[in-house]
């Protein structure tokens, strides 16, 4: 009998037509599939779903099925609330921050989350926009203030979007503001909508969450992966190395995770200190490219470092105690 | 470096780590609060909790990275204009221990186990 496979379902498809055509399984091996992916059963398979296909008896489940059934769920889990849209954008970008990943995941979290904060406020500003465009084109406002309104908004919104800032926004560098976000206050009168401005809301708010899940789906998939670990070891192995495998793996994952959390909110104060004494100043992207460059390089130091000694902890803690 | 000290070492660090992600979070869930009361005026600190909201850990945690810094670097941010002296120096000192202290506490460990483990590969190699 081979080993279960998984793989990451990249687009949202149909149950069914996932297992009879696309992966075009056999009659006889259906239940199987069916037993080992209950979550998904005739539902629509999310992007970033874990499924799990092999071909052993549909009337067991061997360990490695059951640990694969249950890394599958707690994906499943951490993805609660991600609509489609927002699950095939962290699926499409997570070949990016695999390396960071395996490593540790709070490196993402430190990162992405830093970068989501910075996209939610760009998607503030633009319903801001929006909305003193509604009130002007009600009456609720003479020109004189809608102009002075709108400057000072388009002034924020360009301080944010300086440099680095921009990335993630689907806003590229078009000249002045009101040509990046597509706004004419004459063709808004006409058709009662900013061009464009529903995209960039769209585009922007889908990244923001998308990347906001990536610290959850990173643990579970830390967790899931050092649980694997263990259950080759059991299945492969002598009793006296799956227990050796349940502290070593155990440890790394937990202090791989414990050190790169620590790790990241000690990059992001040196990074902040750093920033400050050169001068940067704070608010906009330059603050947050240090966030996030002093978040993300201390947590995957510490999340490195983390893994190294919870192997070495694991190694010591089995000799004292199993021995 | 044998194999009964690095493991003993490592025991050690793995200790530490949990103990400073206990201060950690500690602080930025009971002690937090109340520092950023005292610093309602400083833009760092209104900048930070503008960009970190709500109460997730990270969020937690970032924003008591910037209320050390505005304990361990007071002299520099005063000069920026990004803190007023004032209100920081209205803040109990015990107050400021229990929130810099475990920052400064998670950056020595940073560096302590990043050099440990470098050490221990360039041992190996």
């Amino acid at each position: 009998m081979s080993s279960p496979h998984v793989f990451v379902n990249d687009r949202p498809q149909n149950y069914n037509y996932l297992r009879d055509h696309l992966l075009a399984l056999p009659v006889a091996l259906r239940p199987k599939f069916d037993q080992l992916n209950p979550y998904l059963r005739n539902n629509v398979v999310m992007p970033g779903e874990v499924v799990i296909v092999s071909d052993g008896p549909a009337h067991m489940c061997t360990p490695e099925e059951t640990q694969l059934m249950q890394l599958a769920q707690d994906v499943r889990m951490s993805m609660i609330g991600t609509t489609n849209s927002e699950a095939e954008v962290m699926v499409q970008n997570f070949d990016v921050l695999q390396s960071i990943l395996s490593y540790g995941s709070i490196g993402i979290g430190a990162s992405t989350g830093a970068w989501s904060k910075h996209l939610s406020s760009v998607e503030d500003l633009l319903k801001e926009i929006e909305t003193l465009h509604q009130r002007w084109r009600s009456g609720a406002m003479t020109n004189d203030q809608f102009f002075a309104q709108r400057r000072t908004l388009f002034a924020r919104m360009e301080t944010q979007l300086k440099g680095i800032g921009r990335v993630g926004t689907d806003l590229n560098n078009r000249g002045k503001m009101k040509r990046m976000l597509g706004i004419s206050s004459k063709s808004y009168l006409h058709t009662g909508e900013i061009a464009g401005y529903a995209r960039h809301v769209r585009v922007v708010s889908k990244l923001a969450s998308s990347m906001s899940k990536g610290t959850y789906v990173g643990i579970a998939l830390d967790v899931g992966a050092g649980a694997l670990e263990i259950q080759e070891a059991c299945s492969v192995g002598r009793e006296s190395e799956c227990t050796r495998a349940k502290y070593v793996e155990g440890g790394k994952t937990a202090a791989s995770i414990g050190l790169a959390t620590v790790g990241g909110t000690a990059g992001a104060y040196l990074a902040g200190a750093v920033c400050i004494a050169f001068g940067i100043p704070t608010g906009g992207a330059g603050t947050l490219a240090c966030a996030v460059f002093g978040g993300s390089l201390g947590s995957y130091a510490g999340g490195m470092a983390g893994s190294h000694f919870g192997e070495q902890a694991g190694e010591k803690l089995f000799e004292h105690i199993e021995r | 470096m044998n194999n009964d000290t690095s493991g003993w070492i490592a025991m050690v660090m793995c200790g530490l780590t949990l103990l400073n992600l206990i201060l950690l979070l500690f602080s930025a869930y009971r002690k937090l609060p109340a520092a950023e009361q005292y610093l309602t005026g400083c833009r760092i600190i209104s900048d930070t909790k503008r960009l970190w909201k709500g109460n997730g850990p990270i969020a937690m945690l970032n924003r008591l990275g910037a209320v050390a810094l505005v304990f361990t670097l007071s002299v520099l941010l005063e000069k920026r204009g990004l803190i007023d002296r004032n209100e920081t120096d209205q803040v109990p000192l015990s107050l400021r221990f229990w929130t810099a202290g475990p920052i400064v506490g998670s950056c020595m460990l940073l560096l302590g186990a990043v050099s440990l483990w470098l050490m221990a590969k360039i041992g190996n190699a």
